[in-house]
């Protein structure tokens, strides 16, 4: 039951097609129709609830990132990062949905309406940050393709392009990255995607244009570049696992007492923070998101 | 020609000079510059905290990697500098060793405190729960504990009470450091070894430039003894 009629949901041909004809330079019509490249209305979107914690600042968000494919230090992405081509976009939707194809990205996001949200993002490697997130939520995104009742995960790619990442294949980890996510979890209302902080566009180091923030996991579970989603009934193995699996786990809860073989999980470096600071299970989100782990050993499904 | 004499004697270390101590102290002009480069990285993370980027997002984790990644470069270093003497014959190269293997243990201590005061702030039941839980902070902890009776007996007065023989075999402990440096680097690092790959390399023809010297010493030492 293939519809690729939708309005949603664009071949990505005719999509591609469509890029030539804003390319000839017909601008203005351009403009009308999609409006200049990635013209969300950054004005009118939903503001977060503030919250009595201080916002990271935006040069340490965009300067200090992990991003294998741009390199292993963590100012390597923004160096390397900022050639890469955001626009245009397109993702691939497959697998156990009633209405795969291929969409562009301001067809994805257009029909939600734009969200601020400040989350902490805790770093497997014991830092975090509060960023101010912009985008929509993950669920109602994810419902327009018509999950299946046999997809229990849903598994995310990032872009791999030689061409655009310097790092692809030198780095040796086997990309495309891949990440994923149990059904449930997906759904859940804090999980989002996200298309901008500070009200403006995502830059690519941290993952532009279209990146996944699950704010209770560990930020690598926040998958970057996003190309492709697909609906599964397999545990998707994402790129950490397949490569130690005895670091990092399926779920990456952030969770203070099981440590990562190396560190301890107990406590992390807010960055722009001298001293450092207890981690709260689930990253201070256990309230929403705890009741989706029940009666799971956390210690084992780490 | 007396001027040329004396700006020879200010500029080269003594070492050079016929029939001076290969092991001489003096080391003129190289041994400031020497010094002063030594200091180089110490006063480049200072300026930079203060004048620069601010190290970064993340500075105290900044810290212990420079001075870390520090200490294995001085102490590749300080096991090049043999090597270096015996086939150029500068001898002033030897003199060096001891400068550049303090600078090693100075920069190492710099980590190991950058460690327990900036990034633990001297949370020592944490220090030590970490310490004995983690594999690759007790195997730098060896090479560190390892680099303190080097240090020590680089003093003049002390290394006079040492024999020289045992001394030597004291010294050689150095690749050891090095080793478990290395090591201790790559049991932290996350995907790109590259690194720590590279200090196994020039760990790996520093010994095998040590084992060359010794075999072609030991036998032009025994033609001798024919």
């Amino acid at each position: 039951m293939k519809k690729l009629t939708e309005n949603d949901v664009t071949p990505h041909s005719i999509w591609l097609k469509r890029r030539d004809f804003l390319g000839l330079g017909a601008a203005a019509a351009a403009a009308m129709y999609w409006g200049p490249a990635r013209a969300y209305d950054f004005g009118a979107f939903k503001p977060a609830a503030p919250i009595d914690e201080k916002l990271t600042s935006e040069s340490d968000i965009t300067g200090y990132n992990n991003y294998q494919e741009f390199g292993t230090g963590k100012g390597d992405p923004a160096r390397f990062a900022a050639r890469l081509k955001t626009d245009p976009w397109s993702v691939e939707i497959d697998g156990l949905c009633d209405r795969p194809g291929i969409i562009g990205l301001e067809d994805l996001i257009k029909p939600h309406s734009l969200e601020e949200r400040i989350y902490r993002l805790r770093c497997v490697e014991a830092w975090s940050m509060v960023i101010p997130w912009l985008g929509v939520p993950l669920g109602p995104v994810l419902a327009r393709f018509a999950p299946q009742s046999g997809a229990k995960f849903v598994r995310f790619e990032t872009l791999a392009d030689k061409a655009q990442m310097p790092f692809l294949e030198s780095s040796g980890m086997g990309f495309p990255y891949v990440e994923g996510l149990r059904m449930d979890e997906a759904m859940h209302p804090l999980a989002f995607l996200a298309v901008g902080l500070y009200g403006k566009n995502l830059k690519p180091q941290n993952g532009a244009p279209l990146r996944l923030v699950v704010p209770w996991k560990y930020g690598f579970k926040s998958i970057k570049s996003i190309v492709r989603i697909s609906f599964t009934d397999q545990q998707p193995t994402s790129t950490w696992m397949k490569l130690a699996p005895e670091e990092y786990g399926f779920y990456a809860n952030v969770n203070p007492d099981v440590d990562h073989p190396r560190w301890s999980q107990g406590e992390e470096r807010r960055i722009g923070e001298f001293r450092r600071r207890k981690t709260l299970p689930f990253n201070g989100y256990a309230d929403e998101v705890a009741g989706l782990y029940q009666g799971m050993d956390l210690a084992k499904f780490y | 020609m007396k001027w040329r004499a004396c700006i020879r004697a200010w500029i080269l270390p003594n070492s050079i000079r016929p029939g001076a101590n290969p092991a001489a102290q003096g080391l003129g002009l190289i041994g400031i510059a020497a010094f002063g480069a030594g200091l180089g990285p110490l006063l480049w993370l200072i300026w930079q905290f203060f004048f620069g980027n601010g190290l970064g997002a993340n500075p105290i984790q900044y810290v212990i990697r420079d001075t870390g990644e520090w200490t294995l470069r001085f102490l590749c270093l300080v096991l090049f500098l043999t090597p270096l003497g015996v086939v150029s014959g500068w001898f002033w190269a030897f003199g060096l060793r001891k400068m550049i293997g303090l600078f090693a243990l100075f920069y190492a201590s710099l980590h190991l405190m950058s460690w327990v005061g900036l990034d633990l702030f001297f949370d020592w039941p944490s220090i030590w729960r970490e310490l004995i839980k983690r594999t690759f902070l007790w195997v730098g902890m060896i090479g560190f504990v390892l680099l303190l009776p080097l240090g020590v007996t680089s003093i003049k007065s002390i290394a006079a009470k040492l024999n020289p023989k045992i001394w030597g075999w004291l010294h050689r402990l150095t690749y050891v450091v090095a080793g478990l440096g290395i090591l201790h680097f790559w049991m932290m690092t996350k995907s790109d070894f590259s690194r720590p790959t590279f200090y196994i390399i020039i760990l790996a023809g520093l010994v095998l430039a040590r084992l060359w010297i010794w075999r072609t010493s030991t036998k032009s030492a025994s033609k001798i003894t024919d």
